[in-house]
């Protein structure tokens, strides 16, 4: 937690200065810092999703659809990540982009859930 | 006359072998229970019976109580992963984690669902069948017996009003029934009830058609006549009301038990027992099945509602009530072949 | 990683001190066109710097995923 913290607040502090004389560098401490706490955080995701397997045991869901919910989260957190970037640079309309992108993928990757649902209520009929 | 020599003038064939499509074959037999109660052997009975029923509820808790571990793990990984997602922007994550879970809680109770209607009609077949075996054969021995040929008129005429009710239940309250657990599933796949008014609807029209059926049964003019003088006695109120006690059927179980308790008492002879036994037996066991799922259905709800979605807690208590709605189905088709039994006694022999 | 971290913050924010700082110094000395050629050779260090490390981190988070 400490690495982190003072990684935010160190670069924070530099960009602040650095953003008067030469701006773009700003950024890429932005950039730099947000890819190392980034760095952090997968490890920590990493435990997390492990756990989250256990729990796959006993559920028995078909392998297919654990796949599908673990592309999902990590295109979440890649669409969060470089959308936030492009914020800080001062790119909204980039960061929109993105962000619309990966919420249509995650959409196209969540049909066939929906339709193994449907099948399945269907075989009640 | 000697009882065995007596007993084998009639043909039990067609009953042993409903009581074969029953389950109950290898382990019972017709003319061997009749046997035992025309000789009053009732402990020997009382065992039959007993060692029957452990059997067959022992393997049925088993596969409740797994279905109930399954279900709350679903519901435990889905409110898991929503809390995980909850860190994203995104809400899509969450959405799609619940869809994957609900989809596997729907699997299960639509795997139980279709089950529990298997062993509806399944009795009701049976109850059909062995109304068409043992109706006419009872009949004729009682004419055989008393030597009145009223029995055979009356026989026709009781015979279509509960092969009518029965088939209506096959026709229109079974599909009814598993119409209204898809819409319930089906309203809680988005997050906004869009089917809601619609199961509200179903579920409506259920409770009516049975409501509406407990009283066709019972209303019968032939059935009031026969049984008002007998209720004077107070024994039948005292059970009435203990019966009544039961939780989620009692109350309807208490409106018929008059009726029941009454033409109880009409039944007179060992044969006519005979048949009621084996009634119970062949209908005890399917109601004891959908009983027990209907009440593990909602102990999962109650045990799942402090941490799942809403969602899932209503499918489970949708499914519960899909269950107690085919255990009352089944029992007001018992409750009018006992009350036929019963009549056809008092038609023939003219006793009260 | 945590020292290669704050490391690279530093170090990226050294080369911007030093691109602005040799700027200044070219701009005093009227030789503009030159600070130009600095800062787009900062921006390609700093480059060099950090694009391996994304695409370090990327390639962890597609083996994570599974994407």
């Amino acid at each position: 937690m400490f690495q982190v913290a003072i990684t935010a607040i160190a670069a924070a502090l530099l960009a602040v200065q650095l953003k008067q004389a030469k701006p773009e560098y700003g950024v890429y401490i932005g950039l730099a810092a947000g890819v190392v706490i980034l760095w952090f955080t997968t490890d920590q995701i990493g435990q997390v999703l492990s756990s989250i397997e256990l729990l796959e045991q006993y559920v028995q869901i078909d392998a297919v659809y654990w796949s599908v919910l673990l592309k999902i989260t990590g295109i979440t957190y890649l669409s969060e990540f470089a959308g936030n970037i492009c914020r800080d640079a001062g790119y909204q309309a980039l960061a929109g982009q993105v962000e619309l992108f990966a919420k249509i993928l995650i959409m196209a990757l969540g049909i066939p859930v929906v339709l193994a649902l449907l099948e399945t209520i269907e075989s009640l009929m | 006359m000697e009882a065995g020599t007596f007993l084998d003038q009639f043909d039990f064939t067609k009953i042993e072998e409903i009581l074969n499509q029953c389950g109950l074959g290898d382990r019972l037999s017709f003319s061997g229970l009749v046997g035992t109660i025309v000789r009053g052997n009732w402990v020997e009975l009382k065992e039959m019976l007993q060692s029957y029923f452990g059997q067959v509820f022992l393997g049925d808790l088993v596969y409740n109580r797994e279905i109930l571990v399954q279900a709350m793990a679903a519901a435990v990984f889905s409110a898991v992963f929503t809390t995980f997602s909850s860190v994203f922007r995104n809400s899509q994550i969450a959405e799609n984690g619940f869809l994957v879970s609900y989809l596997f809680l729907v699997s299960l109770v639509i795997a139980s669902v279709i089950l529990s209607v298997g062993i509806a009609s399944d009795v009701l077949q049976t109850l059909l069948t062995f109304m068409r075996a043992f109706i006419p054969a009872f009949s004729l021995a009682l004419t055989f017996t008393t030597g009145s040929g009223g029995a055979l008129v009356y026989d026709q005429t009781i015979f279509m009003i509960c092969y009518g009710v029965e088939y209506g239940m096959n026709l229109f309250v079974i599909p009814l029934v598993e119409m209204n657990v898809l819409l319930c599933i089906t309203n809680h796949i988005s997050k906004d009830g869009l089917l809601e008014k619609l199961e509200g609807l179903s579920e409506s029209v259920l409770n009516w058609a049975m409501k509406s059926m407990l009283m066709a049964v019972i209303g019968i003019q032939m059935i009031q006549n026969l049984v008002v003088p007998l209720l004077q006695s107070r024994k039948i109120s005292l059970v009435q009301k203990a019966i009544g006690v039961i939780p989620g059927i009692g109350d309807g179980v208490e409106a018929v038990s008059d009726i029941v308790l009454g033409t109880g008492m009409l039944i007179q002879n060992a044969m006519g027992a005979g048949a009621l036994i084996v009634l119970v037996l062949c209908c005890a066991v399917p109601l004891g099945k959908l009983a027990l799922t209907a009440l593990m259905y909602q102990l999962a709800a109650a045990v799942i509602q402090p941490v799942a979605d809403k969602r899932m807690v209503e499918t489970l208590a949708c499914a519960g009530r899909a269950a107690r709605f085919l255990l009352k189905m089944v029992f007001v088709c018992c409750v009018l072949l006992f009350i036929t039994v019963a009549l056809i006694c008092t038609a023939v022999t003219g006793k009260f | 990683m945590a020292g290669l971290g704050i490391d690279l913050i530093f170090r990226i924010a050294a080369v911007g001190i030093l691109v602005s700082v040799i700027g200044q110094v070219l701009k005093y000395s009227g030789k503009d066109e030159h600070a130009f050629l600095v800062s787009l050779a900062g921006l390609l260090l700093v480059l060099f710097w950090i694009v391996p490390y994304i695409s370090d981190l990327f390639d962890t988070i597609r083996r994570l995923f599974a994407i």
